[in-house]
């Protein structure tokens, strides 16, 4: 009962923590403004075509940081999210998309981790049903090697 | 103690076979993902139309632009001063330059991508000037309209305006002549 | 004199190599035809290779200490400016010197093995030796003939090229070695688990050795991968520590496979069960090592951790990982009967089947990484297209998993050997359920909306309360009977189950660092913005201002520095300077992040490009409880440390006694 009181108390002000954030002050903050926040989450979405597996927004290199000028022309331009993503994905393919499309076989990467843990839990639960049977005891099986017990002897250092 | 001999030789059993068929599959897997190019990406404009671009002459006051080419077999190769494989198909592409040059049946331009016009300059008067015109994307736009992502990369256009191939790295003589047959073009 | 040092080096591991062999001719020899002097020829064959590999391995070092450049893999990874440190690391900064740095590893622990086991396991020794002695004649074999670091040019340059900025940082000091050793310990319960088939035996003995190295390489793997993680925070300067890169995923397969493998190993010590899923299980995870150390150097995948490609390489990787899988799971098909156990399951709840569950969820995570990683090469070889298998794939689907690993693990502990009543089950997770309603609520009230991130705050919630409620259970259970106070029995209670108490540490670790990763991923801010000298942002609890930027010189390269006035509630606090740093040699840009850690949360900021009027591009993050991370491992690694001392009985059960007296080990 104690126990419980004590994580309570600590689980509430430690969660709460985080979301913390500085009160207003007098001096001004610069925010990030409505087109920024697009530009980052798209270029989240979208893979460096000229990098070892980044992001356009993580990467440091040029082409990525062209590609995030695109994003942010397009969006000031009126384009939503699917066509400034299928701008890309016109020019680079699937390769561009950080997650492949839902279409046709890519299905399979959603199916199977489902499936796995249906066919594993179905397995299991046989299992656990057979095993409550009485097992045949497993006797020592002939060794492979016969050593004496002078051999053992001379084995200790 | 029971009969140990049968409990304990080998059976063939389902979980067997699963595994067994995944370690196989997984080894052919990787056995063939050795014998390709890990960064290639193929190019969604093979069976296209090539993107418009008008881009201004390196080097000159005039304008490279798609809507002039039209009209005949057309070969675009993306080059820049830093990329270093670019160095190894340029004795080929200016001697094809030259070539082009004398016939009506087929052009050439270059697209000079992601450079500055002094770098160019240097890259030309240590290897060789270009012996066609060439066009200046300074920002990339026109090589992301191409898909371009690494260089150099050479695309092949038919009299219709549209893509038939593209080659990515050093251009090779075997290389050109067959991706100029698929734009009806014999060299 | 120095020039031919690196001679003497290549001497002494195409030695190694040829005594690798002789080891595996002798042991098999040995066990075949029962001659004693032959084990011992093997034995002591796999201690002078150790001897030889680490002069090998000193004589690269020391090309590096004193900046031999006619040595062609100091050349390449090295210059004069490069300080000292950076040079000694440098040796396992590029694939040549890294395969050295694994294989001294492995030719370390198989010396230790062989002395530590030599008494205790005569009749599988000669299997121990004939696994660990092939899997060295692998490597030897790889680095003296297609990968030496011992190869010399003439001339030497005059100086050579700069280690890759990247690894310029005391990160290269502990992560690679960290995680190697992880990755080789495995080869010794791998050598154990082949010896085991071959002999159609496994009793308590080799439960003991098997379990002591799991745990050993289990830690060392757990803190590769933090460190791996930690410094990837603190390098790449993207705010976060684990992007599902393709390496980092083949660093995590070994992981998961590797915990199942440490709980489902106490049913066998206790009960006496899985013998097969268990050395399954050790196959699998030494597989998996290997595959990741394939995946990185064979160019199949691209990654920000690959080492220079070659495909050539990546044959004779793939080639030894095909022998290695096929010779061991060849023999768990084969022999799959002969280790079946004796005991039978008593209770679908008991910790048995807990455990079973557990296995069942990790290995589904290890399923599903290992697909996403390797999809988009099963794609491109069945139709030619080309997909990206990224971050949003795994969180969504991985992350659950774990989620669900993590709740179990506040039921297993609680449910006893062979089997409980569901009531009584019921009541000992009545208050814990409780904790997780109430973490579920105060979640939703500070605003969380993803599901997952509820669930997960829950399962946190709920296995902390059964945990600690466990343990104040068996404490004051002690103290009912040994009557004394509760720091004196909790103590008691500790020294007296290691294992279990170990095991308890090792989770309230794994809660801290979920907690961790919990509250940096849901309440991270980001903003990015461009900003003038004089302009302000807020970052948590913080105000950042910018000063602007200045220019700085280090040893090996010239760098541009922001400055930023941090205050706290209009009362200044510290100045940050993040810079990005241009490496003249190897003309390359990298960025060096300012962070400043608290227990509260990290505020980071990155310098991004200089616009015009001193403007600049600047990346901050307030990373709530993200220090919680490595505090959370260190508890991890106590409480490894706790369940290693364990001194294990002889006998659980009468069955495992009997099967230990009749069969030597």
């Amino acid at each position: 009962m104690l126990a419980m009181v004590l994580i309570a108390a600590l689980a509430v002000p430690t969660l709460a923590a985080p979301v913390l954030t500085t009160p207003a002050l007098a001096q001004p903050v610069k925010q990030q403004d409505a087109v920024d926040s697009r530009v980052f989450a798209i270029g989240a979405k979208l893979r460096c075509p000229v990098c070892q597996s980044e992001t356009i927004l993580d990467s440091h290199s040029s082409s990525a940081k062209e590609m995030l000028r695109i994003v942010r022309e397009q969006i000031e331009a009126g384009r939503s999210d699917a066509e400034i993503v299928g701008y890309f994905h016109d020019r680079y393919g699937d390769y561009v998309l950080m997650q492949p499309p839902a279409r046709g076989a890519n299905h399979v990467l959603w199916v199977l981790p489902l499936l796995i843990l249906l066919v594993g839990g179905l397995w299991l639960a046989r299992w656990l049903g057979r095993s409550r049977r009485a097992a045949a005891a497993a006797a020592p099986p002939a060794p492979a090697v016969t050593f004496t017990e002078r051999d053992l002897e001379r084995l200790k250092l | 103690m029971t009969t140990l001999a049968q409990s304990q030789a080998p059976k063939l059993r389902p979980w067997k076979l699963v595994l067994g068929g995944f370690v196989v599959a997984m080894l052919a897997v990787l056995a063939w993902g050795l014998t390709r190019d890990p960064s290639y990406i193929p190019s969604q404009l093979v069976g296209r139309s090539v993107p418009a671009f008008a881009l201004p002459e390196l080097n000159g006051k005039g304008t490279v632009a798609a809507d002039e080419l039209r009209g005949t077999p057309l070969v675009i190769n993306f080059w820049a001063s830093w990329c270093v494989s670019c160095r190894a198909e340029h004795g080929l592409l200016t001697g094809f330059g030259r070539e082009v040059a004398t016939r009506d049946d087929v052009r050439i331009v270059g697209i000079n991508y992601r450079d500055a016009p002094a770098a160019a300059a240097r890259f030309q008067d240590e290897l060789g000037t270009f012996s066609y015109r060439s066009g200046q994307d300074p920002s990339g736009r026109t090589g992301i309209d191409f898909g371009v992502y690494g260089l150099p990369e050479t695309f092949f256009i038919d009299r219709d305006g549209i893509v038939m191939a593209r080659h990515v790295g050093p251009l090779t003589e075997t290389a050109l002549k067959h991706n100029l047959s698929l734009i009806g073009v014999t060299r | 004199m120095t020039a031919s040092l690196v001679k003497i080096g290549l001497s002494a591991a195409t030695t190694a190599f040829a005594l690798s062999l002789f080891a595996i001719l002798a042991a098999a020899l040995a066990a075949r035809g029962s001659r004693p002097a032959f084990l011992v020829g093997a034995r002591n064959a796999l201690i002078v290779n150790f001897a030889l590999v680490t002069l090998a391995a000193f004589t690269v070092m020391w090309s590096f200490v004193v900046t031999d450049f006619s040595v062609l893999y100091v050349a390449e990874n090295a210059n004069s400016r490069l300080p000292l440190l950076y040079r000694l690391t440098a040796l396992w900064g590029a694939h040549e010197g890294s395969l050295l740095l694994w294989l001294w590893y492995l030719c370390l622990f198989s010396a230790i093995a062989v002395a530590i086991h030599w008494r205790s396991h005569p009749l599988s020794m000669p299997w121990i030796i004939a696994t660990l002695a092939a899997v060295q004649a692998g490597f030897i074999g790889f680095i003296v003939f297609l990968s030496s670091p011992f190869r010399e040019i003439f001339p030497a340059p005059p100086d050579g090229r700069d280690l890759n900025p990247l690894l310029q940082d005391p990160g290269l000091a502990f992560h690679p070695p960290l995680l190697y050793m992880g990755y080789v310990a495995f080869s010794v319960p791998f050598a154990f688990a082949i010896a085991a088939l071959i002999r159609g035996h496994a009793g308590a003995e080799w439960v003991r050795a098997v379990r002591r190295w799991t745990l050993f390489a289990w830690a060392a793997l757990t803190s590769g991968i933090m460190l791996g993680g930690y410094w990837a925070y603190y390098e790449l300067g993207w705010g976060g520590y684990w992007a599902w890169d393709p390496v980092e995923n083949a660093s995590f397969l070994p992981w998961l496979t590797g915990t199942a493998f440490l709980h489902s190993i106490m049913a066998q010590d206790r009960r006496n069960m899985f013998h097969t899923w268990n050395v399954f299980l050790i196959v699998t995870t030494f597989a998996l090592s290997l595959l990741g150390t394939f995946l990185v150097r064979s160019g199949v995948l691209t990654s920000v951790h690959s080492f220079a490609v070659d495909p050539g390489r990546g044959t004779y990787m793939l080639a030894f990982l095909a022998v290695v899988m096929v010779a061991g799971y060849g023999l768990v098909i084969w022999r799959a009967e002969r280790l079946t156990a004796a005991t039978q399951l008593e209770s679908a709840w008991s910790r048995e089947a807990m455990l079973l569950v557990n296995n069942l969820f990790l290995l589904a995570a290890a399923a599903v990484v290992l697909l996403g990683t390797l999809y988009p090469l099963i794609v491109e070889a069945v139709s030619g297209d080309r997909v990206t298998v990224g971050a949003p794939y795994f969180n969504k689907v991985a992350i659950p998993m774990l989620v669900a690993v993590v709740f179990l693990m506040g039921i297993g502990p609680v449910v006893p050997w062979r089997s409980i009543k569901a009531r009584r089950l019921r009541d000992l997770l009545r208050w814990p359920a409780l904790a997780a309603l109430v973490a579920l609520a105060v979640a939703l009230l500070a605003g969380v909306r993803e599901v997952i991130g509820i669930a997960a705050i829950g399962a946190v919630a709920f296995t902390l309360s059964a945990t600690l409620l466990d343990f104040r259970r068996s404490v004051a259970a002690h103290r009912a009977v040994a009557r004394g106070g509760w720091l004196s029995s909790t103590w008691r209670v500790m020294r007296n189950a290691r294992q279990r108490y170990g095991g308890m540490i090792v989770h309230l670790g794994i809660l801290v660092i979920a907690f961790g990763m919990l509250a940096s991923g849901l309440f991270q801010q980001t903003v990015i913005v461009s900003l003038k000298p004089g302009e302000s942002i807020a970052l948590g609890p913080y105000h950042v201002t910018f000063r602007g930027v200045e220019s700085v010189d280090g040893p090996n390269y010239r760098a541009r520095a922001g400055r930023f006035d941090v205050s706290r509630a209009g009362v200044p606090v510290m100045e940050m300077r993040p810079e990005k740093r241009s490496y003249q040699e190897r003309q390359m840009v990298t960025t060096e992040a300012a962070i400043a850690s608290s227990l509260m949360g990290d505020l980071y900021l990155v310098l991004g490009d200089e616009a015009a009027h001193g403007a600049a591009t600047v990346r901050g993050y307030w990373n709530p409880l993200i220090l919680w991370l490595w505090v959370g491992w260190l508890v991890v690694l106590v409480g490894a440390a706790v369940a290693g001392s364990a001194r294990l009985s002889a006998a659980r059960t009468p069955a495992a006694a009997a099967v230990a007296q009749e069969q030597p080990a």
